[in-house]
């Protein structure tokens, strides 16, 4: 309900918004060009020369260990992402401000300026694509099944799952793959509202990211009686960036830099996602 | 020379004409009564001399100068109005007392602006008028109590004591005891005819025909927007020329 | 751990209580100029007002919130007001648009022998609506506003959607860390707060009952 609305309310700034500038994203085919062009585009401009002029590139992103997250007691930002984008912002010569955003509008607050780039274990799928221009990936990724530990050797299976209730992240990769299964699932704002549905027993299974799951479920954890059994697929982690933006050649260009630099790996190695990142 | 003069007043809400060609003059220390029936306009010409209705025709006078003249723009200035309305006091119907303030600060609050904005008197003096005029409504005793805890009648005592209290040329009343009780009328009927022994210059709308013919120097009977027979009371209200005045005096005395 | 967790709640309450404050300072004021607007005898400066303020009042907060954030950015591609700002603009207006429309009713509840005992006795119009209505009129609109008062404490929750930082926010991070009392622990300052309101505002009802 709330992701349609969302939907219409931007589609509906976006036909008012082109309407009003004058097609400057449609590729314009058949009519004739209109006599002037608009004096300056977003995507004519340098965004890169954008961020450094403002002296800060502004990372949008969510609560998510192990890729951002915040130590007991402190009010930075650590994590895989954030650590790799703070290099990436010493690489720009610019500050980077951390903003938690609400998942949901990562694509209005690229486009509004808003931020600057998602950044935040995005994964990789036609619909973020098709809203952003990413990155290459950097870092491997599986949408997994969480359910209660003591009943997961009934649930192995992909064809053992019809009949459960899902709680899964509006909008996510994993609400994708259960799309394609044909699952009906009750939708959530964030993956870790999902995983509680779990532990209430308000669901019977939800669907989160591997990276997620290693991290926060199971012994030792904060959910030490969920576990995680069937893997649906496969996937890739990227930045996003606007669409047009000078912004992804030069990150690819600083990831392979500091890929063979040892930095990635080192970094990785911090956060115990050494294994998941892409090799280069 | 009559203290108040009033020549061929119109008005008209609309398409219907409320009041046509109304002129009577009254005199220094008078009271005129004016009868008749719901809707002949009696209430609209007080409103017109207190100018809480515009006259669309005609001129009022007060001392021989003119205050309004529907054909003198001059006259109907905004900022003028305020101080031409000070000529005029005004007892409504339903009392209109502010209802978070005392009897006495009902009576010496427009007092006590129009000091903070000439000087003259102090707090102290217009508290003690105030005081007075209360006494003289027989309500000394009644001068810190909010309206709602007044009855009708003691209501509408303050209110002639809040308009007395700007020492107003001519005082007004429109229908002063139609809200009351029947009970409740006498005391303030008595209040106002000891005003009239006391030669106060009044106008009195009403419905009390004994009263009017008591109380009054002149009677004015309306009907349908006009004037249709005005004289001495013994004259009007005991021996009416006009027919009009005689069916409306007969339903009177029937009911 | 429930003191950590207080604090921190108590500095997304921060949030709250300025956004709820600051709203007051500018709507209660910029609601009055509304009603006026809306009870304006130029005709279509009453229907402009009375339009605006079917839209504000019809309408979802939460579309305005987006609209207000976004909007310049997505329709003009102008730089955006920053998160907080944009909130409490969207919060002003909306509120504003409420407050009116309870002035209008307190107002025009006056009865006009109250305005018109007021000229006859030679006062400005001035005076009569500081000496005269005023009080009648604050007496009328205690109880709505009241109302009002504790929707908006309650309304400053929406402000997440941008991500303001306000204590459900807060209450919400706790979850990603596996703690789910937070957010329910959030309850306890709404109600306080609302609890010290609702005094408030009994005491003022009170207080103005020595007239009716």
């Amino acid at each position: 309900m709330m992701k349609k609305l969302f939907a219409l309310l931007l589609a509906a700034m976006m036909v008012l918004s082109l309407a009003a500038c004058g097609a400057k994203e449609e590729p314009a085919p058949q009519e004739e060009q209109p006599a002037e062009t608009p004096a300056e585009t977003p995507a004519a401009e340098s965004d890169v020369a954008y961020v450094q002029d403002k002296g800060t590139l502004v990372v949008g992103m969510t609560d998510f260990a192990p890729m951002d997250y915040k130590l007991e007691g402190s009010d930075e930002w650590v994590g895989f992402d954030a650590d790799m984008a703070r290099t990436f912002g010493a690489h720009l010569g610019v500050d980077v401000e951390f903003v938690e955003i609400n998942w949901d509008n990562k694509a209005m607050e690229l486009e509004t300026k808003a931020i600057d780039a998602v950044w935040n274990g995005m994964t990789l799928t036609e619909e973020t694509k098709s809203l952003m221009d990413c990155s290459d990936p950097y870092c491997m990724n599986a949408q997994v099944v969480v359910v209660a530990a003591d009943k997961a050797d009934q649930y192995q299976t992909v064809e053992s799952l019809s009949g459960l209730n899902f709680a899964v992240e509006n909008g996510s990769a994993g609400a994708e793959q259960l799309d394609i299964l044909n699952i009906p699932y009750t939708a959530m704002d964030t993956q870790a509202k999902a995983l509680m549905e779990v532990a209430a027993g308000a669901s019977d299974a939800c669907v989160i990211d591997l990276l997620m799951a290693g991290a926060m479920i199971g012994e030792g954890t904060s959910y030490p009686d969920l576990t995680y059994t069937v893997q649906l697929n496969s996937e890739e982690y990227g930045v996003g960036f606007r669409k047009g933006s000078d912004l992804v050649a030069s990150f690819n260009e600083f990831w392979k830099g500091a890929y063979d630099a040892g930095t990635v790996d080192d970094i990785a190695t911090t956060y115990g996602v050494d294994e998941a990142i892409v090799k280069k | 020379m009559p203290i108040l003069e009033v020549q061929h007043i119109e008005k008209h809400f609309g398409a219907t004409q409320v009041l046509t060609d109304i002129s009577f003059s009254l005199e220094q220390g008078q009271t005129i009564s004016i009868i008749g029936s719901s809707g002949s306009g009696k209430t609209t010409l007080l409103r017109c001399l207190n100018f809480l209705e515009k006259p669309d025709g005609g001129s009022i006078s007060v001392n021989g100068s003119i205050i309004f003249d529907a054909s003198d723009p001059k006259t109907q200035l905004e900022s003028e109005i305020r101080q031409k309305r000070l000529h005029f006091g005004l007892v409504f119907q339903n009392f209109n007392l502010f209802p978070q303030y005392t009897a006495l600060q009902n009576v010496t609050l427009a007092r006590e602006l129009l000091a903070k904005e000439r000087g003259g008197e102090t707090k102290v003096q217009i508290e003690e008028a105030g005081r007075e005029l209360l006494a003289q409504m027989g309500l000394a005793d009644r001068a810190s109590h909010y309206p709602h805890q007044l009855s009708g009648g003691q209501q509408q005592r303050v209110a002639i004591a809040r308009a007395l209290a700007l020492h107003p040329d001519i005082l007004c009343f429109d229908e002063p005891t139609s809200a009351l009780d029947p009970e409740l009328t006498g005391e303030v009927l008595k209040v106002i005819r000891s005003l009239a022994e006391q030669k106060t210059t009044m106008i009195i709308v009403t419905h009390e025909m004994a009263f009017a013919r008591d109380v009054a120097d002149q009677v004015i009977f309306m009907d349908g927007g006009v004037i249709v027979e005005q004289g001495e009371p013994h004259q009007v209200i005991d021996h009416p020329r006009e027919e009009r005045t005689k069916q409306f005096l007969a339903r009177y005395a029937e009911a | 751990m429930l003191l950590t967790v207080t604090m921190s709640l108590l500095e997304g309450f921060g949030t709250t209580l300025k956004l709820f404050l600051l709203t007051l300072l500018f709507a209660l004021p910029l609601g009055l100029i509304i009603s006026f607007g809306s009870m304006s005898r130029i005709t279509p400066l009453r229907w402009m007002t009375r339009t605006v303020v079917w839209i504000i009042r019809g309408s979802p907060l939460l579309l305005q919130i987006l609209v207000v954030f976004y909007g310049p950015g997505l329709l003009f591609d102008l730089p955006l007001l920053p998160r907080f700002t944009a909130a409490l603009v969207t919060f002003i207006i909306n509120y504003a648009c409420y407050f009116s429309e309870i002035y209008r009713g307190g107002i025009q509840s006056i009865p006009r022998g109250q305005y018109e005992a007021g000229q006859v006795l030679g006062m400005t119009k001035r005076q009569i609506f500081f000496k005269v209505t005023l009080l009648q009129v604050i007496k009328r609109i205690v109880p709505p506003m009241g109302n009002e008062f504790i929707t908006l404490v309650k309304d400053t929750a929406l402000v997440r959607v941008i991500s303001v930082y306000e204590i459900i926010w807060m209450g919400e991070s706790y979850i990603k860390k596996g703690l789910i009392w937070p957010l329910f622990y959030t309850a306890v300052f709404y109600l306080v707060f609302n609890g010290l309101l609702t005094i408030l505002f009994s005491w003022l009802e009170k207080k103005l009952d020595y007239f009716k």
